[in-house]
């Protein structure tokens, strides 16, 4: 069944309070309640790992296929486009250079090999 | 090191426009979808549901599970900005983001330690201040050129770049290399779980193993 143009509204308002209450729960909680330490030093690793964790499965996503092979890697362009990307930018030590050299090579894949 | 993200989250806001308008949305709920609830990891989870139309109380709890990992940055923001006013602080913790916070962590450390939460609260704010614009900017893009751009995956893919190459100067510890590791592993593992579950596995495995190798360090070598 298709949601009507006010159901969807409706859903958007919710997904905004749902957003909004995760990302601000501990601004409201007692301080007593926030971690300190160990734990509070661990949890500044945690953007590292959500951003692993949102890359990695799009850019391995051909390397994972059941019918994966060298071939289809290359051809789908996303593995060697990041893997160029991050090492462009671990040596320059700055994302901007590999950002622009990872999307050289999805692209350049894309032209030749679409 | 902003620029990068700014111009990576334009493009991925440039694939969710055109995706949220492909998937049935008008311009206006595109639009709206972007500009209020700010979290492309929530849209992508929940638009299905909407164009499949299923009950709202299970596209909200999906959602939800989707953006656990706010709750943990949410311990961060709070720590740090513990001085602001409580309108301020539910502003900064409403614009975070996963590159924001990270764009912010990595300029703290070449911060001096004595530099006044005033001024490092808005550094965070013009980090994410500067993403919700490429964000909102690029999924206008997206929902008026729908009609023009085919459903490319490559297009998508340069915002996917963008967060890979803000990863890449990260990975200069051993600490940090492990997280990585173990995020990644437990991502693959999880990448067919509801509700991208896999992803909040993915954290919990990263900041469990940092965790346990950062317990013997000092305070200023556990950061990323």
């Amino acid at each position: 069944m298709k949601l009507s143009d006010e159901q969807i509204w409706i859903a958007i308002i919710g997904l905004v309070v749902v957003v909004f209450v995760t990302r601000n729960i501990f601004m409201v909680a007692p301080l007593s309640w926030q971690p300190r330490g160990v734990f509070e030093r661990a949890l500044r690793h945690s953007p590292l790992a959500a951003l692993i964790a949102l890359i990695v499965p799009g850019s391995a996503a051909a390397l994972m296929a059941m019918d994966a092979s060298v071939g289809s890697v290359l051809h789908d362009g996303r593995l060697p486009s990041a893997i160029v990307a991050l090492l462009v930018a671990r040596v320059a030590r700055s994302p901007f250079p590999g950002l622009i050299a990872g999307t050289a090579v999805l692209l350049v894949i894309g032209f030749i090999w679409p | 090191m902003v620029g990068s993200t700014v111009l990576g989250t334009f493009f991925w806001g440039l694939a969710m426009g055109l995706a949220l308008v492909k998937g049935g949305l008008s311009a206006m709920q595109a639009l709206g979808m972007v500009m209020l609830v700010f979290s492309g990891t929530a849209q992508l989870a929940a638009l299905p549901l909407i164009v499949q139309g299923a009950a709202l109380p299970a596209i909200w709890f999906t959602a939800l599970l989707a953006n656990l990992r706010f709750v943990i940055y949410s311990v961060l923001v709070a720590t740090e900005f513990r001085g602001r006013s409580m309108s301020y602080k539910l502003l900064l913790g409403w614009l975070t983001t996963d590159t924001g916070l990270t764009t912010y962590l990595a300029a703290q450390k070449g911060a001096a330690a004595t530099e006044p939460e005033a001024r490092r609260a808005a550094r965070y704010l013009g980090a994410n201040g500067l993403i919700y614009l490429g964000w909102t900017g690029g999924t206008a893009a997206g929902v008026l050129l729908a009609g023009l751009i085919p459903d490319s995956p490559r297009i998508g893919f340069i915002g996917v770049l963008a967060v890979v190459a803000l990863v890449g100067p990260m990975l200069a510890t051993r600490v940090s290399l492990w997280v990585a590791l173990a995020a990644g592993a437990v991502s693959l593992i999880g990448v067919d779980w509801p509700a991208r579950m896999g992803m909040f596995c993915a954290i919990v495995a990263g900041v469990l193993v940092a965790l346990v190798l950062t317990r013997k360090q000092k305070p200023s070598e556990a950061v990323s």
